[in-house]
């Protein structure tokens, strides 16, 4: 199998997100159709992906090859982790994909909404496919930027309250996680995962790696709501 | 060493503003300032001493000391997004402000627990 398949995670979302409003106006109704048929072709590459072809896939974006033993570029990674985690975003997307069909009748921008999840579905395809810590922080932003507008999609008082709660919760802990991606970067000078973790297991200044770890738990726990930062 | 230092103080300033205003103009401030300060920490981690501006526009000698590109590219990116981020956030301090009449938080109090 080629390896830009798993590129179409977030290429088709993207397509699907750009393409709905286009043909809403064309076809008003076809976007409910669109979103969950995009969806289910997501979800049955999931499984073929996880099941079926069960191997590890690396793709460099744009052909970069590494120079030396310094990779450069921006490479995408697909293995046993990364496989379980789309493996859920996919389903529960097109759960709600397909509950959304009968639910967004009772609200007037339902064209919005189906911008909105395709965006969000495409970052967290994103976050769990990319090989580069910084790319993995822009696809964590366009997941939360999408997850912002939606908590707040109905405009009623404790919608619009709730969303900007999230937002500063969420906006504090993006932060915290690209002074850890800064930190990382300003002790190993790569942004790539493989190659800092290849770094740090033959470093020995204990001090400051703890340092770096606490910052990005912290932040990722703020983020994903794990339990000592829930509430 | 003190600039980064200083770094982490306008940081903590921003966590601080966030944690004790009371307005949600204000705390939007704070959150600019919080993200300014990653963009300061961004160029330094970049800057190499004595370099000059990443461009080649001799090519006769193209072997001079520049400073690293990557983190300038970043701090570029991360601009947009904290554009997004702070246009987010007014929009509903707008929001906020035609339903409740107030941008104090202590009023906005519909979610209690």
């Amino acid at each position: 199998m080629e390896s830009w398949v798993i590129t179409l995670f977030f290429v088709l979302p993207f397509f699907c997100a750009f393409v709905n409003p286009l043909a809403d106006r064309i076809f008003p109704g076809v976007q409910r159709v669109l979103t969950t048929v995009m969806t289910f072709a997501l979800l049955i590459l999931t499984i073929f992906v996880c099941f079926y072809h069960q191997q590890t896939i690396v793709y460099a974006v744009g052909g970069w090859k590494p120079v030396g033993s310094v990779p450069i570029g921006i490479h995408l990674v697909l293995d046993g982790l990364s496989g379980f985690m789309l493996l859920m975003i996919n389903l529960i997307g097109f759960f709600s994909a397909f509950y959304a069909i009968d639910y967004m009748k009772e609200y007037t921008g339902g064209k919005y909404f189906y911008v909105l999840i395709c965006l969000m579905i495409a970052g967290m395809n994103g976050v769990v496919l990319s090989g580069d810590l910084f790319n993995m922080y822009v696809f964590m932003e366009l997941a939360a930027k999408s997850s912002y507008a939606l908590v707040a999609f109905g405009l009623r008082k404790d919608e619009l309250e709730a969303s900007f709660k999230y937002q500063v919760l969420g906006g504090m802990a993006s932060l915290l996680i690209l002074f850890g991606i800064t930190m990382l970067y300003w002790k190993t000078s790569t942004l790539n995962m493989a190659d800092i973790s290849n770094l740090l297991q033959n470093s020995d200044n204990d001090a400051f790696i703890l340092f770096v770890q606490l910052i990005l738990i912290t932040g990722f726990g703020v983020k994903s709501a794990l339990i000592p930062f829930h509430g | 060493m003190t600039l980064y230092l200083l770094c982490f103080v306008l940081f903590m300033v921003g966590i601080y503003g966030v944690l004790t205003r009371r307005n949600l103009i204000k705390i939007v401030i704070s959150l600019t300032i919080m993200e300014f300060s990653i963009f300061l920490m961004l160029a330094l981690v970049g800057y190499v001493s004595g370099g000059q501006a990443p461009l080649v526009l001799d090519p006769e000698t193209p072997y001079v000391q520049v400073v690293d590109p990557l983190p300038q590219a970043m701090v570029l990116t991360t601009l947009v997004i904290a554009l997004a981020t702070n246009s987010m956030l007014l929009t509903m301090a707008i929001r906020l402000y035609k339903k409740y009449g107030t941008f104090d938080i202590r009023k906005i109090n519909e979610l209690k627990g």
